[in-house]
């Protein structure tokens, strides 16, 4: 699949009808979620044919994304039954396989066996602050081979420091550098729109983990 | 809303074209209607009574077009159900979640060798034994090991448990404490209450 079709087939997905303020609902565009996925496969092979997961689905892009690459089995884990419902119906509208589960990430029951590829776009802690690290450490868990995310740039040492020192990470790497651009979601943003600076991290989990018995 | 890019992505090793032809394939899916006819009328109460196939050559039939009424996208699969544990506080051992099956559908997908091959390894057997059976399959032997992925129809059965049955409605229930996390539409909710965490 070319870049340009991946991205506008997830230009064609509904996204949050009424975005949760306290879930920090908001959707990843067509236009990275694109790059992001088409990246994980083409340099890195983490998506085509593994089992990836989506932490905090949202509306089911990225999930959806790694599926129209040929990821072999995907699963979208959010904690919102609204937003899940709206990734459902677009699953369905593209016709693609994706389970869900609805859950909060921060304690869900998941084997660290089964996984390959994490992909997700967390909080980024706006509203509840180390919310983004939650999802990280939790990621790093039960992915065998890659976690991609996103955080903001001005956490970007911090997130190094802390995905080596405590969350099992062999390696954390920024692969790009973004600008996202929120419009005013909600009424207490001022201005029209806020643009954040954003890194897309991959970041390599340890194996030492005894994976087979 | 969008992102803009800034900054350089990774060089694309090239594009996979094995995707198209998975996105064409799902077009060409038709089904048992009889049996869908059946569990409409009530007359059949066997979990398997929906049956999505995807034909292995493409054909426009009229069936093609019922099953688009019927949206095709089925869930949850066991390979799912392999990899989730109840997380209550204070339980021990949470794994595997029991089924309590009211639904189940059954949906062909493509055949991936290398893939199962790879996740032999990974998936807990007796796990997905049990699981399988529960949503009426019994055809997995008890163990299994390495050797037995040199036999196709053994690969066949590992593929048809893992990735062709789904639990459509239902519930997952703790090993310990029995609390159910009820499973609706084929998606499990695993939220933990207030005292649970
Ligand atoms: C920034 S949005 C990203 C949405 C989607 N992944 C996308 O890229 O368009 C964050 C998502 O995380 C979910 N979420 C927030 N806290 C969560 C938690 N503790 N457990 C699971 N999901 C959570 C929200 O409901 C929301 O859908």
């Amino acid at each position: 699949m070319k870049l340009k079709q991946l991205e506008s087939l997830l230009g064609s997905l509904q996204q949050f009808d009424n975005p949760k303020i306290e879930l920090e609902q908001y959707p990843t565009g067509p236009h990275i979620a694109s790059r992001l996925l088409y990246t994980a496969e083409n340099s890195f092979g983490d998506v085509t044919d593994k089992v990836v997961a989506d932490f905090g689905c949202g509306c089911g892009t990225l999930g959806l994304a790694a599926a129209l690459l040929g990821a072999e089995h995907v699963i979208g884990f959010d904690i919102d039954a609204e937003s899940i419902e709206i990734a459902y119906s677009n699953a369905d509208e593209l016709e693609l396989d994706m389970d869900f589960v609805q859950c909060d990430i921060r304690n869900l029951g998941l084997s660290d066996r089964n996984i390959d590829t994490v992909v997700m776009n967390p909080p980024f802690g706006t509203r509840k602050k180390g919310a983004d690290m939650e999802f990280l450490s939790v990621a790093l868990k039960v992915a065998s081979q890659a976690v991609y995310s996103l955080h903001k740039t001005t956490t970007r040492d911090h997130i190094k420091r802390t995905a080596l020192r405590d969350y099992n990470a062999r390696s954390a790497e920024v692969v790009c550098e973004l600008r996202f651009d929120v419009p005013q979601l909600y009424k207490f943003h001022k201005k029209k729109e806020v643009d954040v600076a954003v890194d897309l991290w991959r970041f390599v989990p340890k194996t030492d983990r005894s994976k087979d018995s | 809303m969008d992102l803009k890019e800034e900054g350089r992505w990774g060089e694309p090793k090239g594009s996979s074209v094995s995707i198209l032809a998975r996105l064409e394939g799902t077009e060409e899916r038709s089904c048992c209607l009889f049996n869908i006819f059946l569990y409409l009328v009530g007359l059949s109460t066997s979990p398997s009574a929906f049956c999505l196939r995807r034909r292995p050559t493409p054909s426009q039939t009229p069936i093609a077009a019922a099953v688009q009424l019927h949206r095709g996208v089925v869930r949850m699969r066991l390979l799912t159900h392999n990899m989730l544990s109840s997380n209550i506080k204070g339980v021990t051992n949470g794994f595997p979640l029991l089924i309590e099956a009211v639904k189940v559908v059954e949906k062909e997908v493509d055949f991936n060798e290398d893939f199962l091959k790879n996740m032999f390894v990974k998936v807990e057997w007796k796990a997905l034994v049990e699981a399988s059976r529960t949503l009426g399959y019994t055809e997995l032997p008890e163990s299994a090991e390495a050797s037995m992925l040199d036999s196709d129809e053994f690969l066949r059965k590992f593929h048809h448990a893992l990735l062709e049955l789904h639990l459509e409605d239902g519930a997952l229930v703790c090993p310990e404490t029995g609390r159910k996390f009820p499973v609706s539409k084929g998606i499990p909710n695993m939220l933990l209450h207030e005292d649970e965490v």
